[in-house]
């Protein structure tokens, strides 16, 4: 199962994977914006923050985005990170390239379908919640099997 | 705890954070009404970096110790606007806050 949070105000997705604990878990910036959490002994990734998710979109289209950040991370954790890029969950949201010429590693963070979903909440007025789901699968509900 | 919480940065901003802020940035790992004092501290202690897509957006980093799950770092992001009935009053808030590695 996995959860998706898209808040417009501050143009942040948060996706969640895994709702149950962790064994032993870590979360690093593998680009700027772009933090992925996961558990390092079941290596399983947990939720992903997505900062400014929109202009990654964009920014990526036409340059994707080299995994800098990752580079400053103990080897292990870089090994299981792009272990977890390149595959699902976590591919359906960003996809790794890597360079024939030096292998660098370079994300393109993939569009996503916005569903506005009104939220009733009992202590306080009708709020509006901007939720996501992936865009081959628009009439599933927010929670989707993964 | 009354909110919204109200500080100053060391620039001397003033950064407000709602409830409902507060409640969005609570979804991240570890994050708790435990850490909220951290992320105040952050607030107001540390250097901003602007964000690399939304010149508007800072981000504020802070190390701490004793963190959950090993976690060493607190981030708050916070949006910089005017306020829109005065070009001359800010108006500035915390949009989320996670913790890192």
């Amino acid at each position: 199962m996995k959860e998706l949070y898209y808040d417009a105000e501050g143009d942040i997705l948060t996706v969640n994977f895994l709702p149950t604990e962790a064994k032993e878990e870590t979360g690093i910036e593998i680009t700027d914006n772009i933090v992925l959490y996961f558990d390092t002994i079941d290596e399983k990734p947990l939720q992903m923050i997505l900062i400014s998710y929109s202009r990654l979109v964009a920014h990526s289209r036409r340059n994707p985005l080299p995994l800098n950040k990752l580079a400053k991370c103990p080897k292990r954790l870089q090994r299981l990170a792009l272990k977890l890029l390149q595959q699902a969950p976590v591919a359906n949201f960003l996809d790794l390239q890597t360079s024939d010429r030096d292998a660098r590693h370079t994300v393109r963070v993939k569009k996503l379908s916005l569903v506005p979903q009104i939220l009733e909440e009992s202590a306080s007025p009708l709020r509006v919640k901007n939720t996501v789901t992936e865009k081959k699968s628009r009439r599933q509900p927010v929670a989707m099997a993964a | 705890m009354t909110w919204p919480i109200e500080v100053t940065d060391r620039y001397g901003h003033t950064i407000y954070m709602t409830e409902e802020r507060w409640r969005h940035a609570k979804r991240h790992r570890g994050m708790s009404d435990e850490i909220l004092p951290k992320v105040l501290s952050t607030l107001r202690e540390s250097k901003r970096r602007r964000d690399k897509y939304q010149f508007d957006v800072f981000n504020y980093e802070k190390s701490f110790h004793g963190l959950p799950f090993g976690y060493h770092k607190v981030f708050v992001v916070v949006k910089f606007a005017l306020n829109q009935f005065g070009l001359t009053k800010e108006n500035n808030f915390v949009l989320s806050a996670y913790l890192r590695y």
